[in-house]
């Protein structure tokens, strides 16, 4: 899996790879299917896994309760955010929404939270 | 390369790098005509020596004798993230210096060919653990290292 995403790096997605091999190593994940369990956990609330829109708001709702120190941001990552935060409004697919808190976490030094959605889009190129 | 055997790693890169001639971090850090910028490439490194010490060390690194060497991983890892802190040829120096420990192939190839000429790496792990051996050290001695060229 790491071979993988080492071969996509780029100078946009370095960060989030980075944040991902730090799922997959600190948690000793080595399969697709543990990566997909480790986020469904994050999703789960009272044995239930929630749905997509349900994962975005839960998402949004803890961006937006626990923001994030901007004196550790550069001017340049606090307009990045700024403009996250806008497009996130404004998308209506969910999986735009999801490309979109990923890179907002990532950006925010939290925890990747999607990391089986962000390694699939990076195996397809598409983030 | 050989995993565990620093001196034969050094002697490997130092053919491959002789077969090469001409062979530089252009080329290893360029993907699809774009070249990584520094953040990148260093993440890029820190990347496979992760992968490489938490999914292949197997049983070749012993958890215990190769205590300090994880720790000083775990503080490289770090500092690679806050790269704008540390110096990049230092944070290049400990990459290719982690990368002959673990057997991996190495892409600073003009830091490889500066640290061979200027006799910087002869002593591996076990030499270096009776002087106390951590990543602050290991930075310290190639950066005095690299302050003096």
């Amino acid at each position: 899996m790491i071979e993988e995403l080492e071969k996509r790096i780029n100078n946009k997605n370095y960060r989030i790879i980075n944040d991902l091999v730090e799922v997959i190593t600190t948690y000793k994940i080595s399969s697709l299917n543990e990566l997909k369990d480790f986020q469904d956990k994050s999703f789960t609330f009272n044995k239930i896994i929630l749905n997509d829109k349900e994962k975005i708001d839960y998402c949004i709702k803890s961006l937006k309760s626990f923001p994030y120190d901007y004196d550790l941001l550069s001017f340049k990552e606090i307009q990045d955010y700024k403009q996250l935060m806008i497009d996130l409004e404004n998308e209506k697919e969910i999986k735009e929404k999801i490309k979109l808190l990923i890179k907002l976490y990532t950006l925010t030094q939290r925890e990747m939270i999607f990391p089986y959605d962000a390694y699939n889009m990076l195996i397809r190129n598409e983030l | 390369m050989t995993k565990n055997n620093f001196f034969e790693n050094i002697k490997y890169e130092s053919t491959n790098l002789n077969l090469s001639s001409g062979f530089d971090n252009d080329l290893s850090f360029s993907i699809n005509g774009e070249k990584l910028e520094i953040p990148a490439q260093l993440t890029r490194e820190k990347i496979k020596i992760l992968g490489e010490f938490t999914f292949g060390e197997g049983e070749n690194f012993d958890f215990i004798k190769y205590n300090d060497f994880r720790h000083c991983i775990d503080k490289f890892s770090s500092a690679v993230d806050e790269c704008e802190y540390y110096e990049p040829e230092v944070l290049k120096k400990i990459a290719v210096y982690l990368e002959l420990e673990l057997g991996i192939n190495i892409s600073f190839t003009d830091t490889f060919s500066r640290m061979l000429a200027n006799n910087e790496l002869t002593e591996d792990y076990e030499q270096m653990k009776d002087k106390n051996f951590s990543f602050e050290n290991l930075y310290q001695k190639y950066q005095g290292q690299t302050l003096r060229r």
